[in-house]
């Protein structure tokens, strides 16, 4: 038997040519989950029944010929704040534990529609309000390449089920950086489209003009198969390519700019390094990288704040008053933070937006995308609230925020894609941002970046891949 | 003709600014009484007007944290009040006065608000 595919767009080709089942490749999921969960805690609940009962209305379709498109029989689990008809969604909030959903999110809805099996919900910072993971009711989610570190997150669940091969993509949100971050940490491809593109009907709010949903896999081209899908379009897959025809970059070099103000000052040294070595692998592919600087960048942390912290405030408030003992200790304190802002100080944040937002526009100008790291450290140590970089202590919170945090606030489409590896073989992510709008333009620069890193570098010698890694 | 406040750092008098200087005027506030035998009779309360600076919010914000026993809200107020210390003394605000307009958009224009081609 050939072996296993390990991406969507393989998978797709193999369950199309009917070379494998996907009640075969839905076993094998569930099995690693049964194997590995234990130690990675990476889901909340399993749909064992109801996900081998879905793989096998997906192989009799395909053998009556079918064939619903490149996500029909593949197994894909979802962040748990997404909503699943009957089933709880839990948020890791004890707060939400009589909650049962009477309804799919729109998202899960479009997902079954493409043929998609549903394997279960995945682990997060409770509430999504947090980077590592650490903070959930049902215990963190731990990094699949050393258990002592987090994933990332808040949806260190969905990276950890994606990288250990307990599914072939996960659905996460991202309000700061929530995909991108765990996507850098545990060496895999993270989309954060445009915002508004994708619906959030269903979803369970963190600050709903920051939230946007998006995908966890295992390469761009996959990422692009799960956003056409989500936004509705499902054209055929192309079998040469394995994806839709138009994530091609077209061969004309790349134009990218670096944000190296702000973004590039306040690196791990590794990461710095292994940013460095991924920009010269591209000069190397043709590209043309140029510098730039984004002028009020030094005010999006402060703009984030506000915003993220008043308009989950609203959504919890009367949770904090009712039940304030069945959040986690430090999610709660987060959110009563937010309850002493100021509305004249939200609005203020507001009008920074903006600012942030035509800055933004305006350093891409001329240019495919932005290029800079995803996460400025590797995967850190779970429990440990602050990081040496640079001779200071710099708390992991904002550290892991800060080169994401920009892209909610302006609202510009976001990928982060593995780019090099640590010397303990922990995964360094770079990301590419482009224009507002155009999430499928994003997705065909991202490929040729990821293209300019398939032939060996650092990453792909020490770190051995997602679903092949320890 | 716009004129433009010059850029600067936040500087710690942003933050720890003593809330009451230069501010004499004195307003009467009507608050109702404790006292049973006063029911519905509003004691006039002489308080000292005060600028709603970071200092003067933290104060409050931390006296209310305490108050509804949340003491360990202290210091992530604190942090909150250096962010909120920073949006406040951007440079990119609005003004009512007219006398401190932004010029801070890419491109040197008055910066409008949300723009339409972001759908917002």
């Amino acid at each position: 038997m050939a072996a296993e595919p390990q991406t969507i767009g393989e998978l797709s080709r193999a369950l199309k040519a009917r070379q494998t089942t996907a009640e075969a490749i839905v076993d094998a999921c569930l099995g690693r989950i049964a194997e590995r969960n234990p130690t990675l805690n990476a889901f909340i609940t399993v749909f064992d029944d109801d996900a081998r009962e879905q793989a096998r209305d997906a192989d009799r379709e395909i053998a009556a010929g079918r064939h619903r498109g490149p996500l029909h029989g593949v197994p894909i689990s979802l962040k748990d704040l997404f909503d699943v008809r009957g089933a709880v969604t839990t948020a890791a909030s004890r707060v939400r534990q009589a909650h049962v959903a009477d309804r799919d999110a729109t998202a899960v809805a479009m997902l079954r529609q493409a043929g998609a099996v549903i394997v279960g919900k995945t682990n997060l910072h409770e509430f999504a309000l947090g980077t590592t993971n650490e903070e959930s009711a049902f215990g963190p989610a731990r990094h699949p390449l050393d258990p002592s570190r987090s994933p990332g997150g808040s949806s260190g669940g969905s990276a950890a089920a994606v990288a250990d091969g307990m599914c072939y993509a996960s659905i996460g949100s991202d309000t700061g950086g929530s995909i991108r971050i765990p996507a850098a940490a545990c060496g895999l491809v993270g989309l954060k489209p445009t915002y508004g593109e994708l619906s959030t009907d269903g979803v369970v709010p963190l600050s709903p003009t920051l939230d946007h949903i998006g995908p966890i896999c295992r390469s761009v081209e996959d990422a692009a198969m799960i956003y056409d899908t989500l936004r509705g379009d499902r054209r055929p897959l192309d079998v040469a390519r394995g994806g839709p025809a138009d994530t091609a970059h077209d061969s004309r070099p790349l134009r990218l700019a670096i944000p190296r103000h702000h973004f590039l000052a306040t690196l791990d040294a590794q990461v710095a390094a292994g940013f460095e070595t991924a920009c010269e692998r591209l000069r190397e592919s043709g590209a043309t990288l140029t510098d730039v600087s984004v002028p009020h960048a030094g005010d999006i942390a402060a703009i984030y704040l506000h915003i993220v912290l008043s308009e989950a405030a609203a959504y919890h408030a009367t949770a904090l008053e009712r039940r304030p003992e069945d959040y986690t200790p430090n999610v709660r304190m987060r959110l009563e933070m937010g309850r002493y802002i100021l509305g004249e100080d939200y609005a203020r944040a507001l009008r920074g937006r903006e600012l942030i937002r035509r800055e933004v526009d305006a350093v891409l100008e001329g240019v495919d995308g932005l290029f800079l790291p995803a996460l400025a450290i590797p995967a850190p140590k779970i429990g440990v609230p602050t990081v040496r970089i640079g001779g200071a202590e710099e708390p992991v919170r904002n550290i892991m925020l800060r080169c994401t945090q920009a892209f909610n606030v302006s609202g510009h489409p976001a990928v982060a894609l593995p780019c090099g590896a640590t010397i303990e073989g922990l995964p360094i992510g770079a990301q590419v941002v482009g224009a507002y709008g155009d999430t499928t333009g994003l997705l065909g620069v991202a490929a040729a970046v990821e293209a300019a890193f398939t032939a060996p570098v650092a990453a792909t010698e020490t770190y051995r891949g997602p679903g092949r890694s320890r | 003709m716009r004129r433009l406040r010059a850029m600067r750092k936040v500087q710690s008098e942003d933050v720890d600014a003593s809330a009451d200087q230069g501010t004499n005027g004195v307003v009467a506030v009507a608050r109702w009484t404790d006292r049973r035998h006063d029911l519905c009779m509003p004691h006039l309360v002489r308080v000292r007007c005060t600028a709603m600076t970071v200092k003067a919010w933290l104060e409050m914000a931390i006296h209310d944290a305490e108050r509804r026993g949340l003491p360990e809200l202290k210091p992530l107020l604190e942090a909150l009040a250096k962010a909120t210390s920073a949006l406040r003394t951007a440079e990119w605000n609005a003004d009512a006065t007219g006398e401190f307009a932004s010029d801070a958009e890419p491109g040197g224009s008055r910066m409008p608000g949300p723009g339409p081609e972001h759908g917002r």
